[in-house]
């Protein structure tokens, strides 16, 4: 008895021996560069203020923080099986919904705008909490409703059931409404069998993108400075220096630690603004490397969904997979005026709470993903 | 069995081919979208790259400010401003501000020049219209020109007024006026103008103190400058953060602007009234008068003849005339300048003459070669290795005590001592006083006399007989009346010192200077007996112009010849205290080159002594000790001078 118990743990083992290191390294490693960024960006800034006690590693501590808490999130994730979460999809959507109604009339506004939640001393943003639970409940309404996703009414049923707290969200942080309905469709994309539906729906958010810019874009002062951040005054402030930074980092870069731009030119430049910082002190090269850091890291999140033992582990890791991308590709593109600037961080790099933490533990959902992978399906 | 329930009971559905196809196509899509950003940077860099370097740099300087710190006070020992640092302002005009276009109606349009110009305009009106567009033609993206300089604020009030005004509802009523901003300085101002000039000092631009106690106390009462910069915080508020500038430490003098004052009423006095009274020109080439507490080194007032204006140190008016100062070549006018700046008490030496005698009896009394019972016989000259050195009066003093000595100023007398004390003795006690060395004064530029005075390897027997009675060797007033001070104190050698205390912006004290004992020249019973013969000297003895009828006081007189000893020319001087028991003022006059026919009467000295005291004794709380009698009543600064010629035309 106790001999077959000793064999099946064995035969078990081999099954699920395979886990995804080149993933982890990746992320340890964006994690580490992350840091490095973070306090060569904001210890300036930090040190001659007396907001932070004239501590220059005021944010690098406070970072170290978020992800000491966020790698303990992400390993014990990653050995819980993932499928335990499927029964708790229902509940985590149904709880971060609560929880971004609830910041509307009981947030608090210590941070400037009401997106945080304080609970006892912890104090967090639901809207990153949403994230996670969007993903879990799609991948599980996705799993069971698959076969029915032909017709374009499910589709839309489906995403009828993810509107609310996408429209909650919206009221008080519109870019991570963006960000939750990007995470949606891109989800819905890959389970849906068609593409015509989507054809239809991107072109219709294009026209109604470009209608808005042309017909009511001049009112907003955010449009205006997109598209002429010079003359839009301080409103095209922020956008501006971005540009000077990254325009003059060159080829190279002037080297890590030698921006002028972080010393009270760029504001926020160790948040939403940190990849100017980036492209200033490591230039084109740099800013480069690190978007192709994220390439890799999102081709290995495909492998690992075309490999995963169910389609319900699949779409999680296509949500993380989908979540990761669009951020970076907001975040970039706000800072290089490609799009109007909104308040998007770069993952794994800019400074984040909340937001770092999940980030860390959505990891964790896709790793314990890649560990169901059986080897003898990777061939 | 629950391993049974936990299987599902159909196969999980895995994901299918088709999947796996969108998903490439959405990772397809995700990647060119990343590449397209790589595209935009190196369109950036590419397109813009030099462009956006330079804002970078360019920035550095305008968006963060330097905020001037403000230089410490200078101020006299009962708190009243000798210097102090006002703030003003320079008019800056932003042209890459003014020059900013705006879009109305799709045209650009440059709405701030004009608005502003015309504020500029009204609030300046000695600024041209049209040199200021010719800035902003010429230089359209100059940041800073400055339009005017060191304003007060109540000057550019009306600028701020107009370019703040707004209407009841809070809305800004000239929001079109953009482009000029106001840059703090300091100025340093010395409310006294000329007083104590070259005590206290000037600073030139950029806070180098350059003469005085400026200048020894500079990086004292220099502070650090703060910095202001801005940035937008996460709700794209514009925001300051300043690192605000540390002020520099305030100087406490022992100076009393009164004393101060009333000693330079007096020098003043003088020099005009005897102004082209025998030689055109000034009343004397110098006058100097130190005053200070002999049981401390304070000094009290430090005056000299001719002064300058600390607020305008560098006009020459009086003693250049335009012409000449066109033709003069840099370094003249450099020379004229020094001349006018210089500290008379601590950078001139000179020969101070027989207020000298005085240490020649201390050194011979302490060293024993003399006693107070002891009797010279003067006749009127002594052969000295060869020379025939005369005494004051040709005809001899006859038989002169120690005190009769000092009281006759007999040189004869002097000399004969010289024989008992010695080279050695009288050498040694030079050194004691410390002629040839600096006193340590917390001023620049003290002389230094070492190659002036003879030491015991070089001094002949003609150089000690003339050294006697203050000839032949050279020191500065602020070494005689140190060493003067420990003859009347006991024998206390204090450290001569203008500074007593140092306080932060705040008023706290970052330091107290105590007065401090150098030396113990002389013994408390040597120093009894020489105040007494000095008491005698100003009561019955060669002083007595410089008595305050009423007041004990002691002193000593000097008349000393000018080399070349051909050309008659005289730099006389007195050296006094009072009270005579507890000395509490010392005074030391010297009056160089009197406008005399015969420069050669100490009496020059003595008057302005007794004019400065008569005001400055009742002022310093010193009361009455003596029974007047009438002495030196209804004297002025001429006293009784026979060879002052503006008597007669005066009357």
């Amino acid at each position: 008895m106790a001999e077959k118990k000793r064999k099946g743990a064995e035969r078990k083992e081999k099954a699920i021996s395979y886990f995804d290191y080149n993933l982890l390294f990746l992320i340890i490693f964006l994690v580490c560069f992350g840091l490095v960024m973070l306090y060569s960006s904001s210890s300036y800034i930090a040190a001659n203020s007396a907001l932070f006690n004239y501590d220059g590693a005021y944010y690098l501590k406070k970072q170290l923080r978020n992800i000491i808490l966020g790698a303990a999130g992400m390993i014990v994730l990653t050995f819980i099986d993932y499928r335990v979460w499927k029964r708790f999809s229902l509940l985590a959507y149904m709880g971060s919904l609560a929880l971004c109604v609830a910041v509307i009339f009981v947030g608090s506004d210590s941070h400037g705008s009401t997106r945080w939640l304080d609970i006892g001393p912890i104090s967090f943003q639901p809207s990153e909490i949403a994230k996670i639970g969007i993903i879990l409940f799609l991948a599980m309404m996705l799993e069971k409703v698959a076969k029915q996703l032909k017709s374009g009414w499910n589709l839309l049923k489906v995403l009828f059931m993810v509107a609310p707290v996408i429209v909650v969200v919206a009221i008080s942080n519109l870019s991570t409404a963006v960000i939750l309905a990007g995470i949606a469709v891109c989800m819905l994309f890959v389970a849906s069998p068609k593409y015509s539906h989507f054809i239809v729906v991107g072109i219709a958010g294009v026209c109604f993108v470009a209608v808005f810019i042309v017909t009511a874009g001049y009112r907003m002062g955010r449009i205006e400075a997109w598209l002429d951040p010079e003359a839009a005054g301080d409103l095209g402030y922020q956008t501006l220096q971005g540009l000077y930074a990254i325009g003059s980092g060159g080829l190279f870069g002037k080297g890590l630690g030698e921006s002028l731009q972080k010393l009270g030119n760029v504001p926020e430049s160790q948040n939403d603004m940190i990849f100017t910082i980036i492209c200033e002190e490591l230039g084109l090269f740099g800013a480069i490397s690190v978007i192709l850091l994220f390439m890799l890291l999102i081709w290995r999140m495909m492998i690992i969904a075309n490999n995963a033992k169910d389609l319900y582990g699949s779409l999680i890791v296509v949500g993380v997979m989908s979540h990761i991308a669009i951020q970076v590709i907001l975040n970039i593109a706000v800072v290089t005026n490609s799009i109007p600037n909104t308040g998007v961080i770069l993952p794994f790099i800019s400074y984040g709470g909340t937001s770092f933490v999940f980030l860390l533990c959505e990891m964790g959902l896709v790793l314990s993903v890649s560990r169901g992978i059986r080897l003898e399906t990777i061939k | 069995m629950t391993k049974k329930t936990n299987k599902p009971k159909k196969p999980a559905l895995k994901f299918s081919k088709g999947m796996r196809k969108k998903l490439m196509v959405l990772f397809t899509v995700l990647t060119l979208c990343l590449c397209a950003l790589i595209g935009r940077l190196m369109y950036i860099n590419y397109t813009s790259g030099e462009k956006y370097e330079k804002k970078v740099l360019s920035m550095q300087s305008y968006d963060s400010v330097t905020i001037p710190y403000q230089r410490g006070d200078i101020l006299d020992s009962k708190g009243t401003v000798l210097a102090t640092s006002v703030a003003v302002y320079n008019v800056i005009m932003d042209c890459s501000v003014m020059n900013a276009t705006t879009k109305v109606d799709g045209e650009e349009v440059k709405k701030y020049v004009e608005p502003t110009i015309e504020a500029l305009l009204e609030c300046f009106p000695d600024l041209e219209e049209e040199a200021l567009r010719k800035n902003l033609e010429e230089r359209p993206d100059s940041k800073y020109i400055i339009l005017k300089k060191k304003l007060s604020y109540d000057e550019i009030q009306p600028f701020i007024n107009l370019q703040e005004a707004v209407d009841e509802d809070e809305n800004k009523l000239n929001p079109n006026i953009k482009g000029v901003w106001f840059e703090k300085e300091y100025k340093r101002i010395y409310p006294f103008d000329s007083m104590a000039s070259s005590v206290i000092g000037f600073v030139s631009s950029g806070n180098v103190g350059t003469i005085g106690l400026e200048n020894y106390y500079n990086s004292t009462l220099n502070g650090i400058n703060g910095r202001e910069y801005g940035y937008l915080n996460s709700d794209s508020d514009f925001e300051k953060t300043v690192i605000a500038p540390q002020d520099g430490n305030t100087l406490i003098t022992t100076i009393d602007a009164n004393i101060q004052s009333v000693v330079e009423n007096k020098i003043k006095e003088f020099n005009e009234t005897y102004k082209d009274n025998y030689r055109e020109g000034d009343g004397s080439a110098n006058t100097a008068v130190i005053i200070m507490n002999p049981n401390t080194g304070e000094i009290l007032a430090m005056a000299e003849y001719p002064t300058f204006d600390l607020n305008n140190p560098r006009d020459l008016t009086g003693i250049m005339t335009e012409e000449e100062k066109e033709e003069a070549t840099s370094e003249e006018i450099l020379e004229a300048l020094n001349a006018i700046w210089k500290n008379y008490c601590i950078t001139e030496t000179f020969e101070p003459g027989s207020v000298q005698k005085p240490f020649t009896l201390a050194a011979g009394l302490e060293t024993g070669s003399i006693n107070a019972n002891m009797t010279f016989e003067c006749d009127g000259h002594e052969v000295v290795g060869g020379h025939t050195i005369n005494c004051v009066n040709t005809r001899g003093h006859g038989l002169e005590t120690l005190e009769k000595t000092l009281m006759d100023s007999c040189n004869d007398a002097i000399m004969q001592m010289t024989y008992l004390i010695g080279v050695p003795n009288f050498s040694k006690y030079q050194s004691i006083f410390n002629f040839g060395q600096k006193t340590g004064i917390d001023l620049p530029g003290e002389a230094n006399t070492a190659g002036l005075i003879y030491t015991e390897e070089n001094m002949t027997a003609v150089d000690l007989a003339t050294n006697a009675f203050g000839q032949n060797y050279n020191a500065t007033m602020i070494q005689v009346a140190s060493a003067f001070s420990s003859v009347i104190n006991g024998g206390y050698y204090y450290e001569p010192h203008l500074v007593k205390k140092i306080v932060d912006a705040n008023g706290k004290t970052v330091s107290t200077m105590e007065p401090t004992v150098l030396k113990q020249t002389i013994s408390q019973g040597t120093s009894d007996l020489l105040k007494k013969y000095l008491y005698s000297t100003v009561t019955d003895g060669t002083a007595g112009y410089a008595k305050v009828d009423g007041y004990s006081m002691g002193g000593k007189t000097g008349t000393a010849e000018k080399q070349p000893r051909d050309e008659e020319n005289y730099l006389v001087s007195f050296i006094g205290f009072a009270p005579y028991e507890n000395p509490e003022l010392l005074i030391y006059c010297v009056v160089d080159e009197p406008n005399s026919e015969e420069q050669d009467h100490s009496y020059y000295a003595q008057n302005i002594v007794r004019e400065i005291l008569e005001e400055v004794l009742p002022y310093m709380n010193i009361y009455q000790d003596e029974e007047t009698t009438g002495a030196n009543e209804g004297l002025g600064i001429t006293g009784k001078d026979p060879f002052y010629n503006n008597t007669a035309s005066e009357e």
